[in-house]
């Protein structure tokens, strides 16, 4: 038991980023949906087995929570927990400017990809899982996580330079 | 794509993704929670059982109710006017299948969203 909670801790940074990503940027259910996932470790309902490495299951199990808290919270409301939000608060200065814009590009671009897409993104670019974790993780195949993230990487870096084209094309026309 | 392309891409993504900066919740706090709220280990299972029985108990006892008092089973037949054809074997296999499952529920999820905005009420 005491082990389970070391493991967790040293990975709960990370685990509430996963259920911030699953929850569509919800802190609160994000707070729910980890809370269900460690007590789901804790009474036994979800025990590792050694199939995959632990964050892979951790992740999954976080992802099952995140998903079934949306499915409830459908009947009651219709919520759209997969938008991506706002870029936070606009920068002050050329640089922070600079660097505001292009996150916004990023996150403008990110919202475009399915939501397969962006979890294969998160895993792999972000919590730096190989394809065959985030494929343990999203419950699908090896191959159909390798499409997705081939989908993903190439829907993105399109997405990128239209909005370059745009933003090119908007400044020296005005 | 080239792995500089990857290289580039990955860094991008991570400056641009969103929910950054966002501060985790204690780990004491939470863990703290998720103790008080599960049963100890072990208790979980034992709890998983005594449903799992329940859910039988409740089984035998609906079938009696289904069953008439002289012990014969009510005939609820249906003649259809015309025969049904079998479902496709590829069907079968796919519905018995439980990625494809979890993606006809992905497919049905991103249906429902599209087709109701987020702040429609039910």
């Amino acid at each position: 038991m005491v082990e389970l909670e070391d493991k967790l801790q040293r990975l709960h940074a990370a685990n509430f980023q996963w259920a911030l990503h699953c929850t569509g940027g919800r802190r609160e259910d994000a707070e729910d949906a980890l809370q269900q996932a460690y007590e789901a470790l804790l009474d036994g309902s979800a025990s590792f087995e050694g199939r995959s490495n632990f964050k892979s299951f951790l992740f999954g199990v976080i992802r099952n929570k995140a998903r079934s808290l949306r499915r409830r919270k459908k009947w009651g409301r219709l919520v759209g927990l997969d938008r991506i939000d706002p870029p936070a608060v606009a920068p002050t200065g050329s640089d922070e400017l600079e660097r505001g814009e292009r996150q916004a590009a990023v996150r403008q671009a990110i919202a475009h990809l399915s939501p397969r897409q962006r979890d294969v993104l998160e895993l792999v670019f972000y919590h730096e899982l190989t394809v065959e974790e985030a494929a343990v993780v999203m419950g699908v195949r090896l191959g159909t996580a390798r499409t997705h993230y081939k989908r993903a990487k190439s829907a993105l870096q399109k997405q990128l330079m239209d909005g370059e084209l745009q933003w090119q094309e908007t400044t020296i026309g005005s | 794509m080239a792995r500089d392309d990857d290289r580039l891409l990955k860094e991008l993504y991570n400056q641009g993704r969103p929910h950054q900066g966002e501060e985790p919740p204690e780990f004491s706090s939470v863990i703290d929670e998720a103790r008080s709220a599960s049963p100890q280990t072990g208790s979980g299972r034992y709890t998983m059982w005594l449903a799992a029985a329940a859910a039988v108990i409740l089984a035998v006892a609906a079938t009696s109710i289904l069953i008439s008092p002289d012990g014969d089973t009510p005939d609820r037949s249906v003649e259809l006017a015309e025969p049904v054809e079998p479902l496709p074997a590829a069907t079968t296999v796919a519905l018995n299948n439980g990625e494809q499952w979890e993606e006809l529920l992905e497919f049905a999820d991103q249906v429902w969203e599209q087709e109701y905005p987020s702040d429609f009420l039910l």
